[in-house]
Order: C-alpha cells, then sequence, then structure tokens
C-alpha cells in the first residue's frame, strides 16, 4: 500500500511542471558547482605541490649564512586542502593559505582567497555543499508542501480516506515519494562526485571514504528532517497557499536568518581582539614576563642551570658556543607567550563555533554545515590542527639551527653553514586527522540532527494521525 | 478613486493577521540588527580609539627617553635606539593610518568585518604592510552578519512578496475580484491602486523602523553628511521594493493561482538574491582566476635570494639612482638598514609584474561583478546601502592607496635619514608625517550611489511596464 | 437597455456562444436556461467586457462595451452565483466600497444602512464582518449595491441557487421591485419556477445558440417545463 502512494506521489510529481523545472535547475546547478569545485580544488591542489617542493629547494640553496640567519631567513608551510573541499570548501576562503614560519614568532596566516577575489562572494558560494544545504530544502517544500493540504482541498483526499486507505500509510507514502523524487536528481550527483574521488583516490590521505560516508549520512540526517516538517505542516495546514507560506517562512529562518544572527550572537557572546590588540597583548606579557619572570630573570635562572651543568663560572668557560644556545633559551621564553596567547585566541573562535553547533538545536542548517565541513576537512578545527603543526615544527626547526650553532664551540656569530646543514634539517609533513577525530567535535551538531529527524518523523506520523478531511 | 482601493486594501491588511505578524517580526530583528551594528561599530570606534592613544603614548615615551638620553642617559634596551631613524621608523613612532568610520556605519557591516579599518605603517614594503588580515574566525566570515543592511536587502523582499503575492489571485479566488471589476474601474487602475496601497503600508513601515534602527544604534545625525546619506537610504529602499513589488504584480498578471504565485515569486527571490549573484562571483573567478598566493610567496623568496646575493652592489646601484638620499662621503656597504630597505626596494621591483597580475585579475573580476550586476537588484542594493555606510569596497580601496600614499609619506621621510646615519632628537619627533585621511569626493559617492538607485528603477520601472502590459490580457474568468 | 447583435465568441473551433441576437428593455427580466454549458455564463461575461467577443456587439444603453468598457459599467449591476465579499469587512464597509468603486462617494451611512436595510439586512448585522454571513445575506449584499449604484441593466448569474425557499423568494421579491422601476434585467438560471414567477422572458439557449424566446404571460408553469425539456432534447 505503501509503495502503491509513493509510487503515485512520484507520478504526479515527475509529470508536474514545476518539480520538472525546479529539479532540473537544481541538478544542474549541483553539476555546475561539483564540476567548478573540482577544477578549482585541482588547481590550488596543484599549485600547492609545487610549492612545497620549491620552498623546499629555495631553503636548501640559501646560501652560506649562520644557521641563525637561516631561522630568520626561515620557511613557508602552506596549508593543504582536503580532497573532500572540492564539496564544501567551508572557510577555506577565509582562512590564510600560508604562514611564515621565522625564528622568534608565530605569525598570523597569510592571504585569505576572499580577498583576491570579488565583492559577490560575501553572498554565498555556489558549491556542492550550499545546493545541498540550501537549495534541497527547498526543493523538498515544493514538492511536499500540498502533500495533504493540497489533497484537502481538491477533494481526492477525502476519497482515499473513504477508501479505508490507513492514514500512517498515506503518510509514510508520501515521504517516500518525495525522497524517491530526490533520489532521481541526487544519484546522478552523487555517482559523479564518488567516481571523481575514486579517480582521485580519495582513500589514501585521510580516510576520504569514511568521510565521504559519513557526509552522506549527514546530509541523509538533515534532508530527512526537512520532508518531515514540510509534510506535518502539510498536514496542519488550513491550506496549500499557507503550508506553503510558513514553510517558506521557516526556510528563510533556518537558512538565512539563523547562520547569521549566531555570528552576531557568538561574536558577542565570545568576543575576540582585533590583530593590532592581539599583538600588542601578546608583546606586552612578553615584555613583563609571566609572574614577574621577564626575558632576563628566566635567562639569568637558565644560564645558572647551564654553568651548573658544566661545573664551571663564566660563560666564556663552556665548551658550546654560547650564542647559540642563548638563541634557543630566547626562543623557549617567547614560545610561552605563543602558546598562551594564539590558544585563548582559537580556543575562543572554537567557542563561538561550539555556540553555532548548540543553535543546530534550532536550525538544522548550522549542525549539517558544521558537520560537513569539518568531514570535507574545511573547518577551524582543522585549520587549527594545521597551524599547531606548522607551529610545532617551526620550533623544531629552529631549535635544530640553534643547537647546531651551540654545539660548534668557539666559532661565536660569525660561526656558518651551508646546503649542508640546510638539507639535513627536518621538513615538515602534515599528519592530517582521521574522519574520526573530524567528527569527535561534532558531537553537538550530530545530535542536534538526529533529534530534528526524530521529532519531524514523529510530528509528521502523529499529525498524520490526526489527519482532517475537511 | 485610487485612494479609495488603497484605503480598502489598508482595511483589509489591517483585518488581516499577516501584517500585524510581520510588523512584530520585522521590528524585532531590525532591533536586533540594530544592535548588532551598533555593538560592531562600537568595539571599532573604541579600538580606533586605543590605536590613537598607544601611539601618542609611544610618542611620549619616545620623547622622554631621547630627553634622557641629552641629559646624558642611555637607551632603556639594549636592542633598541631611539637615536637611530630606521628605529624610530619602524617600531618607536611607527605611525596608524586610520579610516574613520562614516556616520551610518552602524546600518552596515558590509566589508569591515574583512577589510581592516587600520593599517600600522611603519618602514616595511607595501606588501608586507598590507598583507596582514583582520582576525576573525573564518566561520563567522563565512555567515556574514545580522545587520540592518541584511534585513533590507534580504527579508524585507520577502515581507514585500509575502504581502503582494496573492494580491490578484486572492481577489480573483476570493470572488471579489469580478464583483469590483463590474464597477466602472479598469483592473490597470485597480491593480495600480492595490500595490500603492501595500506598498505605501510597507515602505513607510520600513522607513519608521530603519529610522527607529538609526536611533538605536546612536546613529550621529548631525554628523556632515548623515543625513543625507540616511535619506538615500531610504530612496534605495523605496527603489528596491518598488522593483519587488513590480514583479509581484507582473507574476499576478498571468493570472495564475495563489499558491503558483508564491512559488514563483519564492523562485524569483531566491534566484535574483542568491543564486545570480553566487553564479556571477563564481563565473567572475572563472574568467579571470586569480593565480595562488604560494606563487606569488615563491617570487618573493627568489627575488629576495637574488637581492641578498647581489647586497651591496645595490646599495651602490640605488645611491646612483637615488643621488639625493646617498649619505655624504663613503657608503657602509655593510650598513644593515640601508641595506634592509633597499633590498625590499628591489624585491618590490622586482615583484611588480606579478603584483600587477594579482590586481589585474582582481580588477577583471571586478569589472564582471560591474557589468553583470543589473541582473540582480539584491546585488545593486547592498553595493549601494555599503556605499552609504561606508562600508563598501570601493571606500577601503581608496583607503588603502591613501594608507599608502602615508606609508610613501613615511618611507621617504625616515629613508635619507637612515641613509645618512642622522640623529633623531626630541624635537625631530615633532615633526613626524601625520596621517589624515582625505576622503573619496561625496560627488563620487553620490555618482555612485545615484548610478545605482537609477539602475534598480529602471529594471523596476521595466517590470511594471511589463506587468500593466499584461495585465491587459488578464484572465478574469476561469 | 441590453442588446446583443450577432454576438458570438469561440474558443478554438468550439462555439460558446453562437450568433446571440437578444434586446432587453427598462422594466423587462429576462430569463435565460439552457443546461450547463450552453452559453449563458459567456452571454453575461461578454456584457462585463470579462472576456472579449469574437463577432458581433454587446451594447448597454446603446453603448458598445468592447469600446467603453467602462462607461457601459456605470450602467450595469452584476450579481454572480456567489456573492465574493471581502471578509474581513463589515456589510456596511463592503457596500461603501463597491459604491465608490462605482464612483457614488454622495452617500451618507445613513443612507448606506437603508440600502442594506431594504435589502432585507438586519440593523445588527450590518456591522458584522461578511465572514458571518449566510449564503442568502450575501446576495442580499448584492442588491444593496445593484440598488446604491442605480443600475439601469441588471446582470444575473444563478443567482438563487443553493438559496433556501424563503431567501429564494425575498431575491425575488427585490428583483420585482427593481424591475418595476425600470431596471432592465438579464439573469441567467435552473430554476424554472423562479423564472415563471418573475421573468417577463424567457429564452432557451442550447450548444450556444438562443433556440426559443417567449413572454412568460404566454405560458403557465407547466408548460414552460414542457417546452424547456422539448427544446433540451430536440
Amino acid at each position: 500500500m505503501v509503495v502503491r502512494i509513493a509510487r503515485k506521489e512520484l507520478l504526479e510529481m515527475t509529470r508536474d511542471g514545476r518539480f520538472r523545472v525546479a529539479g532540473g535547475v537544481v541538478a544542474l546547478l549541483l553539476l555546475i558547482a561539483l564540476g567548478l569545485g573540482w577544477h578549482r580544488h585541482s588547481n590550488v591542489t596543484a599549485a600547492h605541490e609545487i610549492a612545497i617542493a620549491q620552498e623546499r629547494e629555495i631553503w636548501e640553496s640559501q646560501g652560506e649564512k649562520s644557521p641563525h640567519s637561516a631561522a630568520h631567513y626561515g620557511v613557508y608551510a602552506f596549508k593543504p586542502t582536503g580532497r573532500l573541499a572540492f564539496f564544501d570548501p567551508g572557510t577555506e576562503a577565509y582562512t590564510g593559505v600560508t604562514v611564515w614560519l621565522e625564528a622568534h614568532k608565530q605569525n598570523q596566516f597569510l592571504y585569505r582567497p576572499a580577498l583576491d577575489g570579488n565583492t559577490l562572494q560575501r553572498f554565498g558560494e555556489l558549491t556542492a555543499a550550499a545546493v545541498l544545504q540550501l537549495l534541497l530544502p527547498l526543493l523538498i517544500i515544493l514538492l511536499a508542501f500540498s502533500a495533504f493540504a493540497g489533497e484537502r482541498e481538491s477533494g481526492t483526499l477525502r476519497q482515499v480516506l473513504s477508501l479505508g486507505v490507513r492514514r500512517s500509510d498515506l503518510a509514510v507514502g508520501k515521504a517516500l515519494g518525495v525522497v524517491g523524487a530526490l533520489a532521481l536528481l541526487l544519484v546522478p550527483a552523487v555517482m559523479l562526485g564518488a567516481a571523481a574521488l575514486t579517480a582521485a583516490r580519495a582513500d589514501s590521505p585521510s580516510g576520504g571514504l569514511v568521510r565521504t560516508l559519513f557526509l552522506a549520512g549527514a546530509y541523509l540526517l538533515y534532508l530527512g528532517a526537512f520532508v518531515g516538517v514540510t509534510l506535518a505542516v502539510s498536514v496542519r495546514a488550513r491550506s496549500a497557499r499557507f503550508a506553503l507560506v510558513a514553510l517558506l517562512g521557516f526556510w528563510v529562518f533556518v537558512c538565512l536568518a539563523a547562520p547569521r544572527a549566531a555570528t552576531d550572537l557568538a561574536k558577542a557572546l565570545y568576543p575576540t581582539p582585533s590583530v593590532q590588540e592581539f599583538a600588542a597583548a601578546l608583546a606586552e606579557e612578553k615584555e613583563t614576563g609571566i609572574g614577574g619572570v621577564d626575558y632576563d630573570d628566566f635567562l639569568e635562572a637558565r644560564k645558572q642551570e647551564l654553568l651548573a651543568e658544566y661545573g664551571v663560572d663564566d660563560v666564556e668557560a663552556l665548551p658550546i658556543n654560547y650564542a647559540g644556545w642563548r638563541f634557543q633559551v630566547s626562543e623557549e621564553y617567547g614560545n610561552q607567550f605563543f602558546d598562551r596567547h594564539y590558544a585563548r585566541l582559537w580556543d575562543q573562535f572554537e567557542a563561538q563555533d561550539g555556540f553555532r553547533q548548540k543553535i543546530g538545536f534550532a536550525a538544522p542548517l548550522l549542525a549539517v554545515r558544521s558537520l560537513s565541513m569539518s568531514l570535507a576537512g574545511s573547518d577551524f578545527a582543522h585549520f587549527r590542527r594545521f597551524a599547531e603543526q606548522a607551529e610545532q615544527y617551526r620550533r623544531r626547526l629552529v631549535a635544530f639551527l640553534n643547537d647546531d650553532m651551540r654545539d660548534h664551540a668557539g666559532a661565536g656569530f660569525s660561526y656558518r653553514r651551508d646546503q649542508g646543514l640546510w638539507s639535513k634539517a627536518p621538513a615538515f609533513a602534515y599528519d592530517a586527522p582521521d574522519p574520526v577525530w573530524a567528527v569527535s567535535g561534532q558531537s553537538t551538531a550530530l545530535a542536534a540532527l538526529v533529534l530534528w529527524l526524530v521529532l519531524s518523523a514523529v510530528l509528521a506520523r502523529s499529525a498524520a494521525a490526526r489527519l482532517e478531511v475537511s | 478613486m485610487l485612494l479609495r482601493v488603497m484605503r480598502n486594501e489598508w482595511r483589509g491588511l489591517a483585518a488581516d493577521r499577516t501584517l500585524w505578524a510581520v510588523t512584530i517580526l520585522l521590528a524585532v530583528v531590525m532591533l536586533f540588527a540594530a544592535s548588532n551594528g551598533a555593538r560592531w561599530s562600537a568595539l571599532q570606534q573604541e579600538r580606533h580609539g586605543r590605536l590613537v592613544a598607544d601611539q601618542s603614548e609611544r610618542l611620549e615615551e619616545t620623547r622622554d627617553q631621547l630627553l634622557e638620553i641629552a641629559r646624558g642617559g642611555s637607551p632603556r634596551s639594549r636592542f633598541l635606539d631611539p637615536r637611530n631613524p630606521a628605529q624610530v621608523g619602524q617600531s618607536f613612532a611607527a605611525g596608524y593610518a586610520l579610516l574613520p568610520p562614516a556616520p551610518l556605519a552602524p546600518l552596515s557591516v558590509g566589508q569591515s568585518d574583512i577589510l581592516p579599518a587600520h593599517y600600522k605603517i611603519t618602514l616595511e614594503s607595501r606588501e608586507a604592510l598590507f598583507a596582514g588580515d583582520e582576525l576573525d574566525n573564518p566561520t563567522n566570515l563565512l555567515a556574514g552578519r545580522f545587520d540592518v543592511a541584511f534585513v533590507i536587502v534580504f527579508l524585507y523582499p520577502l515581507v514585500i512578496l509575502a504581502l503582494s503575492y496573492n494580491l490578484l489571485s486572492g481577489e480573483k479566488e476570493g470572488g471579489t475580484l469580478a464583483l469590483a471589476l463590474a464597477q466602472p474601474i479598469s483592473l490597470t487602475r485597480l491593480a495600480t491602486a492595490k500595490i500603492l496601497g501595500c506598498g505605501v503600508v510597507v515602505l513607510s513601515l520600513t522607513a519608521a523602523l530603519t529610522l527607529a534602527a538609526t536611533v538605536a544604534a546612536s546613529v550621529d545625525l548631525g554628523a556632515p553628511g548623515a543625513f543625507s546619506s540616511l535619506a538615500a537610504y531610504f530612496g534605495i529602499t523605496a527603489v528596491y521594493g518598488l522593483f519587488w513589488f513590480s514583479l509581484a504584480l507582473l507574476v499576478n498578471a498571468f493570472g495564475r493561482g495563489s499558491a503558483t504565485n508564491a512559488v514563483i515569486l519564492a523562485g524569483a527571490w531566491l534566484t535574483l538574491a542568491l543564486i545570480v549573484p553566487s553564479a556571477t562571483s563564481l563565473f567572475a573567478a572563472t574568467l579571470y582566476p586569480v593565480p595562488s598566493r604560494v606563487e606569488m610567496i615563491q617570487s618573493v623568496r627568489v627575488a629576495g635570494q637574488e637581492a641578498s646575493e647581489l647586497g651591496s652592489q645595490l646599495l651602490s646601484a640605488y645611491f646612483e639612482d637615488h643621488p639625493e638620499m646617498a649619505p655624504e662621503g663613503e657608503i657602509d656597504p655593510r650598513d644593515y638598514y640601508s641595506l634592509k630597505f633597499v633590498m625590499e626596494d628591489e624585491i618590490s621591483r622586482q615583484i611588480a609584474p606579478l603584483t600587477e597580475r594579482f590586481e589585474a585579475q582582481i580588477r577583471g573580476q571586478q569589472s564582471v561583478v560591474e557589468k553583470f550586476r543589473f541582473l540582480s537588484p539584491a546585488i545593486l542594493a547592498q553595493q549601494a546601502l555599503n556605499d552609504l555606510s561606508g562600508t563598501g569596497y570601493s571606500r577601503f580601496d581608496h583607503f588603502r592607496s591613501e594608507a599608502g600614499r602615508f606609508a610613501d609619506e613615511w618611507k621617504s621621510h625616515f629613508l635619507p635619514q637612515i641613509f645618512r646615519k642622522t640623529v633623531v632628537t626630541a624635537e625631530a619627533l615633532g615633526e613626524l608625517p601625520r596621517f589624515s585621511y582625505r576622503p573619496e569626493r561625496p560627488s563620487a559617492i553620490a555618482e555612485r550611489v545615484g548610478g545605482t538607485a537609477l539602475l534598480i528603477a529602471l529594471s523596476a520601472v521595466l517590470l511594471l511596464g511589463t506587468a500593466l502590459w499584461a495585465l491587459r490580457r488578464y484572465p478574469l474568468t476561469a | 437597455m441590453l442588446e446583443a447583435i450577432g454576438l458570438t465568441k469561440l474558443y478554438g473551433s468550439f462555439k460558446a456562444l453562437d450568433s446571440l441576437d437578444l434586446s432587453i428593455e427598462p422594466g423587462q427580466v429576462f430569463c435565460l436556461l439552457g443546461a450547463n454549458g450552453a452559453g449563458k455564463t459567456t452571454t453575461i461575461n461578454l456584457f462585463l467586457n470579462f472576456i472579449e467577443a469574437s463577432s458581433g456587439e454587446a451594447r448597454v444603453h446603446g453603448l458598445q462595451v468592447a469600446e467603453n468598457p467602462l462607461e457601459t459599467k456605470k450602467h450595469l449591476a452584476y450579481i454572480p452565483e456567489q456573492v465574493m465579499l471581502y471578509r474581513h469587512l463589515t456589510g456596511l464597509e463592503n457596500l461603501e466600497y463597491f459604491t465608490a468603486l462605482a464612483r457614488h462617494e454622495e452617500y451618507s451611512q445613513d443612507q448606506l444602512r437603508r440600502f442594506l436595510n431594504e435589502a432585507g439586512i438586519s440593523a445588527d448585522a450590518i456591522d458584522r464582518r461578511v465572514s458571518t454571513y449566510s449564503k442568502g445575506m450575501r446576495q442580499k449584499v448584492g442588491i444593496a449595491i445593484a440598488v446604491a449604484k442605480r443600475a439601469k441593466a441588471l446582470l444575473l448569474d444563478e443567482p438563487t441557487s443553493g438559496l433556501d425557499p424563503k431567501a429564494s423568494s425575498e431575491f425575488s421579491e427585490l428583483l420585482k421591485s427593481m424591475s418595476g422601476e425600470g431596471v432592465a434585467v438579464l439573469m441567467a438560471t435552473h430554476d424554472l419556477f423562479r423564472a415563471k414567477e418573475t421573468g417577463t422572458h424567457v429564452g432557451f439557449m442550447k450548444q450556444g445558440r438562443l433556440v426559443a424566446r417567449l413572454t412568460t404571460a404566454e405560458i403557465g408553469h407547466a408548460d414552460l417545463e414542457g417546452l424547456y425539456l422539448e427544446h433540451m432534447h430536440g
């Protein structure tokens, strides 16, 4: 019976010009977004790989200089883009692509791609994820707003129910019909995406296949919730027109107003400093030190430890290059402040993102967006992981250079090295996280989506059970 | 007669719950948006104030140090000497270029969350001075802000469409249209009067709420240009509203049912407000792809390496080109600061073609946007509202060039002193260049906003004309 | 007052109305009888200029409808099968609005109330919203609109279908008094009894053509039904 109803719904929809036009447009936009996303992503990835190779070459060929000068010369780390970012580039346009790793300093990332684009980007990007997050819910509303309200108006509901059809069967059948219609649209796009991923060996670095499956799951929950809500409203609405207007209002709240409102609320609840304030606060604390221990005190304490270790009274008597040792001490002194300040800043950003996940209970878009970006590796958490690893690498590299200097006693400041040392310096390899790491911070978003699906299904079912004929 | 129909329309609206619901909703979102804008704007102002204070404090301290040294004291830090012009230009006296917020800034966040409204001006190269971005959670930037401009560009059309999607179809379905048209009034007049009635209500409501938002956001209406900007803000809102009313009338003129009209209008809104802008953006980016910044960094690195290999040769070449900068007597080829700035100059020169390529591509994208912006009234309205609030791209672009001008001035003040190893004195601190923002010509802004308003008005009139023409074939019978 | 000359309406090759010739003088009540789809409503829509004639012309007060759409409507009043009013407004407010549309701004509130009263709307119902009105009451508001407009011709499209016998008879009385004051009435109806009662003339329509016309004085009620069936099957 349920299947009969679903088939009739599907047949009606495919014969309806509105569905054909709207469905065709959505499918076309999805394909364009996927295609251009893939194109952009391949370009970025190719440029990224070249950059990494070139950067190493530049590093190694920097010529003869003191290792500490080499540390000042530094290297650039380039943020990789995840395989699935072609589907959901998330925050990529708004995070810098590179960071300069140099002695003494943890720098900010540079060059947000959004600043290298046009002003229309702020209207939102046309990505495959955006089509799934914004347009498919609208399509669902369009397909199903009149499911009950329309049949009630045209009187067919009266006849259908007079035949002894169970109301819950009717609801499930109609839901399946909508799902079937969506599948008609999505299957080609999903197959295309999967084929592209397979061609790119998506499974290799960071669990691309598992991430893809998780992504599919998240979107199914999200879209399922919209089917449920739409049917529930259609059952309850006085007229098809009212159902449509109410559902469009719901869409505007969920997909348009809530994400922006969440930004302003998040910024008000978890304020962050401006770039100048951040730099000033960092510099000030570095000047005064932690707990009254400033650089001079810090250095003095370490010096005493060093002298004690070698059993000498004066740095001149040390069997090491004191200048090199001192560079490393200054490095370690400074790192405490970077750790504190960057952690504070980034915790605040994560608190904002966490708040957004909570708003997901009111507006499921925020939940699915959070999950989607995270699984595509394009959210702030992935950026932070990369930034932290890059910083750890900076410290390893600088320490390697300072230590080399330290271990060559007698040469003082004029100690110089060449490519022999540069090529032995550690290279940076980013350890991309596995899918479990990606979703581990997304439990709130996941809970919100599951709750939405369950609630909307219960709502639709209970409404259908009390379905009124006129 | 028009007034009669309009009054009837008002009665209908007043009796219907929709208008009240819409009014309350709009009032709530407007006030929320105003408070967001006010908070953001106040924060920006406070930050500016702190920067100004920071700079004068720093200058004061440097002056004290210099006086102390003049009296025979020694510099407070081993590494920093306030007598060294390079260090004064680089850190002691480093100034800020600040973009003063426009009076209506609280009404539209625009690009102000991503483009800096202040730069710290040191002796670094322009690329370095302008490379730093404002700090913000990228997820915030992605989502955008809930400001008054957002309410007007996105939500206000929806209010209009919600009240007018069944302008004629509703009366036709309710049966009153036939009775009304059995009277000696033409459909065109009836429809015009109805749309006017509805329009007057929505427009005055929006104007009142925007005014309330302006007051709530404590905009200083006495500031120069504030009042005319606000008037222009209302003007843009009015023509933008006219566009959506005309669209609703046009869709009604096809004679379809109310539900179909709602679907068509929702689709049109989606297309014009969301899909066209992002598709245009994508199209522009595809047509004028901006090269990867990764490539730029590599070029800077390579140029830097070449420059350092040339080293002292560069220094003598530089003084050959700029004899006015050359120190008297011997050139010290190992002078750190002289070498540094000469090398930076060389790097900037080397990568200039690449920088130019970046800028050309960005300009190319922006020209596509300019060419196709008429396709979406939402783009036009957003641009105009940002322009009026002083948060549009062009104002920031202008500010950047102003800051660049100041950076040049700053550099040319210090470079000769650096090369000649002039000793900075307390008096010299009083003669530093100061940044004063020269705003864009008001007529340039007026032209831009006026042009945009004209484009919106034109498309509205075009739609209205088509709608009135289509009404002549309105199917009155089923 | 109402005049059709060779009036024809084609939908593709389908003749909804086929060369109708008709003339209704002041004081006459012409009842159009016929099956659904015979062309009765089409005729009324043509007089109202709601649809365009394919050929021929409709005239009101000697003026061609298609050329003077607004002028001719000054003389016309229209009462459809369902008089639909603005549900959120009261009966009085509805009447006020429609008479204003008809360019009769001269009435005071008292006069408007009197029109409604005379049409049979009780005093307490006048200030109630019409969403509470029964069908009969809404038809009476339709009459009040027509009276207030001082229409010279009345177009009625099955105005009594679905009314209870009392309401229907009150409605007929109102019609009679209007025709007594020289109003020309064209009424499409299925109600043979009412046609005989109120009509001065009847016409039978079939497949877009007016196949017969008679004066009601010539025939008794029983004869009318016989004639009707004869024409419909013949």
